[in-house]
């Protein structure tokens, strides 16, 4: 009797913890899906203009993604060999960039985001998602995300079969510099000459 | 043993493979493991340039021939590499490997006419996925390193103990021997290969024009793929990128200054977006203490540098952790620790949560 009340007293304080987790494990199921759907709407539309895309995608990308964190680590080591000054500069060039890059390729395209589960494993939200394509195959990916102090949700990382994006444009980046006798100032120019360019 | 030593090409692979073992001089710096970075740039645009003008021609007209016979030539390009996956797997000791590999080539040699057709894969046959396995990921369960990175002339991008387990393969696939007891031509024997990388270039035909267009140095783009690809067809995890992240400094946000003015950029003109997300967010909002409670002293988030707590708040969410962990102590006294399922399926084909050396391409 004494042992069943202990198990009661760990089920009952407990309660909120699993709760919690449950509930935001649904919450961000519902994130990456309406992400998806704004998506296709505001982005995907093929009867607004080339700059309302670019906008549209880029209002989508700074709410949703933590592009603070993700210029700091597609930068690696060499964050900390910058001033701030370049800092900023660079995670401006680099948001126009990936917009840049990616904003015309949802033109047009036509098709649904499932998200099927979502884990929670380190401190992050894995949400594994099936992108549902009108005329394709489905595409498996997985959203890396957390809660911040605000309680929205910001994504890290997106993993398509094993390949992670921050992890490639980190790779890429990194070469870049390396080669590149103007270091970090070679790779903004590099990227402005290619969101300059699309 | 002496046809072996009078071989070039089996010195030639010797030689690599030894070349495997040996420790490369990198500098701390230089984490891609690329000391022949200028040959193998060299060799890149070469493929480059042949891609351009032979193989991309090749997989854009085969993307345009009727689905018979395209897919059958496909399906049975693939069950001929069936010996070569299977003896790999054996010698991995990867029982699920064996079974899937044995399993879906007696469905296909049956109901799928010999191989031409992948009956296997259809949701009737539960969608058995393809699994390729090869002796460079033979060696890897053995553990030998991956040595530094090489691009191979027409193969492409490589590591000297893949390059080596090419090889292997090639040279011990028993059809390799039946071709030439039978007389078979190179011509022929080398149809299977030839269907088989026009096949796949075909599946890549649009991701890796756009990952081209887009790309700043399309040579470490690749190299970084490949890596990364390579690695979970190994090992089925991510461990690369679990480690890059929970080793980032959880000072990410250790300059107030230049993330008030980066957030406020940012916020600028997203208010109505956010708002959209927030909706979404309202049942996440009513729960929002716990979360605290359980996450604030593990210190691997970025969000961690967010909260900022105050050292007040500080010592009760460590009071509270306590707590809960003699709760947990206690409970594990009176019941055993159950079974956790934890959201991984052998074969689940998801990026991040396969375990097994599924080729999701397939």
């Amino acid at each position: 009797m004494h042992h069943l009340k202990k198990f009661f007293f760990v089920l009952i304080f407990l309660y909120p913890i699993v709760s919690y987790s449950d509930e935001n494990l649904a919450s961000s199921k519902v994130f990456v899906e309406k992400l998806g759907k704004q998506v296709v709407e505001k982005v995907s539309n093929t009867e607004i203009t080339e700059l309302e895309r670019y906008n549209n995608f880029k209002k989508l990308y700074l709410s949703s993604f933590d592009n603070y964190y993700i210029s700091r680590f597609v930068l690696g080591r060499y964050w900390k060999t910058i001033d701030k000054g370049i800092q900023k500069k660079f995670v401006d060039s680099f948001n126009n960039y990936i917009v840049a890059t990616y904003a015309p390729k949802f033109k047009g395209w036509e098709g649904t985001f499932k998200a099927v589960e979502s884990l929670f494993e380190n401190n992050h939200y894995n949400v594994k998602m099936d992108i549902l394509n009108k005329d394709g195959p489905t595409l498996k990916m997985m959203w890396k995300m957390y809660l911040n102090k605000n309680k929205e949700f910001k994504i890290l990382d997106v993993n398509i079969d094993g390949v992670s994006m921050l992890i490639t444009q980190r790779a890429e980046f990194l070469s870049v510099i390396k080669n590149h006798p103007n270091g970090v100032n070679g790779l903004i120019d590099a990227m402005n000459k290619k969101t300059d360019g699309s | 043993m002496r046809i072996f030593l009078n071989n070039p090409i089996y010195i030639l692979y010797l030689s690599i493979f030894l070349l495997s073992l040996s420790p490369v001089k990198t500098s701390a710096a230089d984490t891609e493991n690329d000391p022949f970075e200028k040959t193998n740039r060299a060799i890149f645009e070469f493929n480059n340039t042949l891609d351009d003008n032979l193989f991309k021609p090749l997989a854009k007209a085969w993307r345009e021939v009727p689905d018979f016979p395209r897919k059958p030539l496909t399906n049975l390009a693939t069950t001929a590499k069936t010996p070569v996956s299977l003896a790999n797997a054996i010698l991995q000791l990867n029982r699920e490997s064996i079974g899937n590999i044995i399993g879906k080539f007696l469905i296909n040699m049956t109901f799928g006419l010999g191989g031409l057709y992948d009956i296997a894969g259809t949701q009737e046959f539960g969608s058995m996925p393809t699994v390729e396995e090869d002796f460079g990921q033979t060696m890897a369960t053995w553990g030998v390193p991956d040595g530094p990175y090489v691009m191979l002339p027409i193969f492409g991008p490589s590591s000297v103990r893949d390059s080596f387990g090419i090889g292997v393969d090639a040279i011990t696939n028993p059809l390799s021997f039946a071709y030439r007891m039978n007389g078979i031509g190179l011509e022929a024997r080398l149809t299977g290969p030839a269907v088989r990388g026009v096949s796949t270039r075909e599946k890549y035909l649009d991701y890796v024009d756009e990952m081209k267009s887009s790309s700043l140095d399309w040579y470490a783009t690749m190299r970084s793929l490949y890596r990364q690809k390579r690695k979970k067809e190994i090992s089925g995890e991510l461990e690369e990128e679990k480690v890059s992240l929970n080793i980032l400094p959880v000072d990410v946000y250790d300059d107030p200054k230049l993330e008030e003015s980066i957030v406020a950029t940012i916020s600028e003109n997203d208010s109505e977006i956010v708002k959209d997300v927030d909706k979404s967010l309202s049942v996440a909002k009513k729960v929002e203490k716990p979360i605290e409670k359980v996450i604030i002293n593990k210190k691997t988030m970025p969000s961690d540098g967010y909260a900022n707590p105050t050292t007040e708040n500080k010592s009760k969410f460590i009071d509270n952790s306590e707590i809960i962990k003699i709760v947990q102590d206690e409970s594990r006294k009176i019941m055993p620790a159950p079974r956790v399922y934890n959201g991984v399926l052998p074969s689940s084909s998801y990026p991040g949560f396969s375990k097994s050396r599924i080729n999701l391409i397939n």
